[in-house]
């Protein structure tokens, strides 16, 4: 199977169709997930900078590394998984166009580096 | 009735300049995204410390006088890209009842947030006891989560709504 052949599978698929707003009731799914997405984004991003900026010794100097990633991190991975279910319903809508743009593209190859 | 003002607006000088250039507007929107991360991710993590849900590694207080103080931070910012976005893109903004609602929010979490963070200032020890908290904490907790939750709400659905109202 080719990545073109697998693409207009997953856009066939009728949880794509109402992602698109195709079927009857769902017109306003795809904004919806999307505002959920944006939710989850910013708390991954958040808890991600409270970290980011302990580690860089800019805030929460006076909390443990370790006491701070036990309670920031948890929440962090929650977010992510939500933004990841969130973010692949609105892939499958427009699987095709979105593996085109190339900001997507560099997202995936993003976040693996980093982990 | 804000619709000349919008019009004025879009036809200004400076407006034209920001319409000029096809990046001000997306690039604004992109920091404004991280900005609302710091202000929401801050307010995720006081309030829901207030309701008690989460591990508890910090006392109240120290939670309180670490975050707050950037979540003003990232509402200055949110404060100055959505300015960028309203005077680049007037019409958009001022037609759309979801943005008045939102700017209607955002000044009653501020003045929630300002008063909760003065209160803690304040009486740091009566806080910091599950005991001796005041009951309103909890329902600042509450409030303020769900007035974060309905400003993102109101954000994204202006892009949705606003072409109705045009």
């Amino acid at each position: 199977m080719t990545i073109a052949t697998l693409l207009a599978t997953i856009e066939a698929w009728p949880i794509s169709a109402a992602m698109r707003g195709e079927l009857p009731g769902t017109e306003w799914l795809f904004p919806i997930v999307e505002t959920l997405h944006v939710m989850a984004l910013a708390l991954v991003v958040g808890s991600i900078a409270m970290m980011d900026l302990r580690l860089l010794g800019i805030a929460s100097r006076s909390s443990a590394v370790s006491r701070l990633s036990n309670e920031v991190l948890p929440w962090t991975w929650t977010a992510w998984t939500a933004a990841a279910v969130f973010g692949t319903l609105m892939f499958m809508a427009k699987a095709e166009t979105y593996w085109g743009i190339c900001s997507f593209a560099s997202s995936l190859p993003a976040w693996l580096w980093r982990h | 009735m804000f619709r000349p003002f919008a019009d004025w607006l879009a036809d200004t000088p400076l407006s034209k300049a920001l319409q000029d250039h096809a990046w001000v507007v997306p690039t604004s929107q992109s920091i404004h995204i991280l900005a609302v991360s710091i202000v929401f991710g801050s307010a995720c993590m006081v309030n829901l410390r207030l309701l008690g849900v989460g591990r508890s590694g910090r006392s109240i207080s120290q939670l309180t006088n670490t975050l707050v103080p950037w979540m003003w931070r990232g509402l200055a910012v949110l404060l100055v890209t959505g300015l960028i976005q309203t005077i680049a893109e007037p019409v958009r903004q001022f037609v759309t009842p979801m943005f008045w609602a939102k700017m209607t929010m955002i000044v009653v979490v501020a003045a929630i947030t300002a008063l909760y963070a003065t209160a803690v200032r304040r009486h740091a020890a009566l806080w910091d006891a599950a005991s001796s908290r005041p009951r309103r904490a909890k329902v600042f907790a509450v409030v303020s989560t769900l007035l974060w939750l309905a400003i993102i709400v109101c954000g994204r659905f202006i892009g949705y709504t606003w072409s109705f109202y045009a």
